[in-house]
């Protein structure tokens, strides 16, 4: 049995190359049963996310056969021109099949390091193949396995803890300042994207009250639409900076919207609770020394870069110390595959020794005359034992060379010496495990 | 009857190590229950020695070095709890107030029960008014000690953001405003405490021979300690004073209190 991953990402192709190579949630049963053909491949998975198009199979024949049923099923399904993108697909076998599962369900294969969207995506890719049964012992037996290694690597390093965004940068440094949002009010300064996202954040760790202040009037009224806000107009912003906790400015302009003098004045009115100042508009709309007053936070979008960026270092610094927990989980997932893939391997071969045995006891039965009860085991019990000592140093060494992960060529030679023992597809596939 | 504090101080040093496990692995919540558990546990202990160490000497242990680091640990147990059960972030604030704790018990373990006190105390030992003005007092210092610890933290932690270089202490200490209110709760309190404690510490001056107390710098450190919270309470309420500067007061107030009790313990007198 051989794994074998072929597939396309964020990294190898671009959105209209993944868009077109997707699966629609719906489609999906069909698909697994088009592509499960018993022959090839025998067990298969598709996880198709906005970020990557996989297509996970077992396959009992050579791995060459089963990747080109593949590439021909994913152009098929999509009705594309064969090749049409091979230079964006990547093949993954065995080994380098099971470590790509392991790192893609752990987030470590993610566009954003660690975002944990994709252990879902993944256990729902999963749940649509055993519902649809093209789920068979071996990915039984991955799946789990990348799950509790993906588990493992969320709790043992800090992959997912750092925030990687400038909105969710901006609403944590929010919280360690205020602790709760809740009640909180927001100034709103310009109207720019960013800040409307920073805004979406916060409302939904809980600020309530929005005001809204825009040099052009209706684009503030637009925004006031889509959220429940104050309109303020450029002017009023002194006279109300007092009210804000929190300020987000993104505006355009060559002067500064709010100077040092402003802010100091609002301090004593707010009883100087703490004001956060968040300017993310370039050039820098808020006097920068606001920054140093007593109990004033100022933030502009290069600080918040920064630790976007420390945050992200964080990030590839605890997806190192993953890479470690994976491979060690790779190495001992494919020693469990040897397992189960020995075990057959021995069975035909006992079973072959006994044929040859018992096919030499039925041919000369004739020459030894009508046995009793007690000769006839006699005879078993002696068959047996010659096969079993025969047998026993070849399954030992291949007991032993499945634990250690090194089926070398002496122990096949050895089972060839045997002639057809076992038949040409097994081994074949432990030809390949090597 | 040493055996209890041994058993108060390992509860006491296994509940900080507890707090330092779920702080850095962010579970707080998990591990709540268990925490309050040893701290308990220790506070047990520690409360069973205090009361069979008064039963044995029929007054309140407060004379030898032992006995008074013994009970100062137990009114800062006493009060954390009181103010974890009202705060939630108060948890971390262990991080610094258990050490303490562990290492006052450990002093009582380790100093001998040499008497500071002269003998003509013991009249003054005996009045009914005396326990609760060590309560009290107790209870003050240890408020003022968590006030102290809380403003220690609002700095470090308004420094990290001040300074925009967010390291262990901005990801692993409550907020701003809840170090800020830690630090305004355990002040009232501590000057309640103070108030209450100063109130029956003049009853028991007014008891005992006046001719033993006449002068006594502590009485007028005292005074002044507490004139100085009255003022720091004041503007915090009246005037909203809050931030980096409330803080530095708390500690500058904390530090003039631990001198006022040092020097009451070295001069030998009871505050």
């Amino acid at each position: 049995m051989t794994i074998v991953l072929v597939g396309l990402n964020h990294r190898t192709a671009p959105v209209e190359v993944r868009e077109r190579l997707a699966f629609a949630e719906e489609e999906l049963p069909q698909a697994l049963r088009q592509l499960v053909d018993g022959t090839t491949i025998t067990e298969g998975l598709i996880l198709s996310t906005c970020n990557r198009v996989e297509v996970l199979a077992v396959t009992p024949r050579a791995e060459r056969a089963a990747v080109e049923r593949i590439r021909a099923f994913l152009c098929e399904w999509h009705r594309v021109p064969p090749d049409a993108y091979e230079a964006a697909l990547y093949r993954y076998v065995d080994r380098d099949a099971v470590r790509h599962v392991f790192r893609v369900v752990a987030s470590l294969d993610s566009m954003v390091l660690g975002e944990p969207q994709i252990f879902g995506q993944v256990k729902e890719a999963y749940a649509q193949a055993v519902a649809a049964g093209t789920v068979g012992k071996t990915l039984h037996l991955l799946l789990p396995r990348a799950f509790s290694v993906a588990k493992r690597v969320r709790t043992e390093t800090a992959i997912g803890t750092a925030t990687v965004s400038i909105s969710s940068v901006a609403v944590e440094l929010a919280r360690k300042i205020f602790e709760d949002l809740e009640g909180r009010t927001v100034l709103l300064i310009g109207a720019g994207k960013m800040a409307e996202l920073t805004v979406r954040h916060l409302l939904a760790a809980g600020v309530r009250n929005l005001l809204i202040s825009n040099r052009t009037q209706e684009r503030a009224e637009r925004l006031a639409a889509q959220f429940p806000a104050e309109v303020l107009s450029l002017e009023a912003l002194p006279i109300h900076l007092a009210r804000a906790d929190i300020v987000i400015c993104s505006v355009g302009g060559t002067d500064y919207v709010l100077r040092r003098e402003q802010v100091a004045a609002a301090m004593p009115v707010r009883r100087n609770r703490p004001l956060f100042l968040i300017d993310i508009s370039v050039p820098r709309m808020i006097e920068p020394s606001a920054g140093q007053l007593e109990n004033v936070f100022l933030y502009d979008i290069d600080d918040l870069e920064q630790i976007v960026r420390t945050n992200l270092e964080h990030r590839r610094y605890e997806a190192a110390r993953a890479e470690v927990i994976v491979d060690h989980a790779v190495e001992e997932f494919m020693a469990s595959l040897r397992r189960l893939e020995v075990g057959p391997l021995i069975a035909a071969f006992r079973r072959r020794l006994e044929e040859i045995a018992y096919g030499e006891l039925e041919r000369h039965r004739r020459y030894l005359g009508p046995l009793t009860p007690e000769q006839e085991r006699a005879l078993r019990h002696l068959l047996e034992g010659i096969v079993n000592k025969f047998a026993h140093p070849a399954i030992a060494r291949l007991h032993q060379a499945a634990r250690e992960g090194t089926l070398r060529s002496e122990e096949l030679n050895l089972l060839e010496l045997w002639g057809d023992i076992v038949d040409a597809r097994e081994r074949r596939s432990s030809s390949s495990s090597e | 009857m040493d055996l209890l504090l041994v058993g108060a101080l390992i509860a006491y040093v296994l509940a900080f190590l507890q707090l330092v496990v779920s702080v850095w692995w962010d579970e707080a919540g998990l591990r709540r229950g268990l925490l309050l558990l040893s701290i308990g546990a220790g506070l047990g202990g520690h409360t069973v020695w205090l009361v069979r160490a008064a039963l044995q000497f029929g007054h309140l242990p407060i004379i030898s070095t032992q006995e008074v680091f013994a009970f100062l640990a137990w009114a800062i147990a006493v009060y954390y709890l009181i103010l974890r059960r009202t705060h939630r972030r108060a948890d971390v604030l262990g991080l610094f107030v258990l050490p303490i704790i562990a290492l006052f018990v450990l002093v009582a373990l380790v100093s001998t029960g040499f008497k500071l006190l002269p003998e003509e105390l013991e009249d003054v030992l005996r009045m009914p008014a005396l326990p609760l003005h060590i309560g009290f007092m107790m209870l003050a210092y240890a408020g003022f000690l968590l006030a102290f610890l809380a403003a220690l933290m609002y700095l470090l932690q308004e420094r990290e953001l001040k300074r925009k270089r967010l390291g262990a202490i901005y990801r692993y200490f409550p907020s701003l405003s809840a170090c800020e209110a830690l630090g305004h709760r355990s002040l009232l309190f501590g000057f309640l405490m103070l108030t209450l404690g100063i109130g029956t510490g003049i009853i028991l001056l007014h008891r005992s021979d006046p001719i033993f107390w006449r002068g006594d710098p502590i009485i007028v450190l005292a005074f002044v300690t507490w004139l100085f919270y009255l003022v720091v309470v004041h503007y915090r309420l009246a005037a909203g004073w809050r931030g980096r500067r409330a803080a530095m007061l708390l500690i500058v107030g904390f530090l003039a209190t631990a001198a006022t009790f040092v020097s009451a313990r070295l001069f030998g007198h009871i505050l």
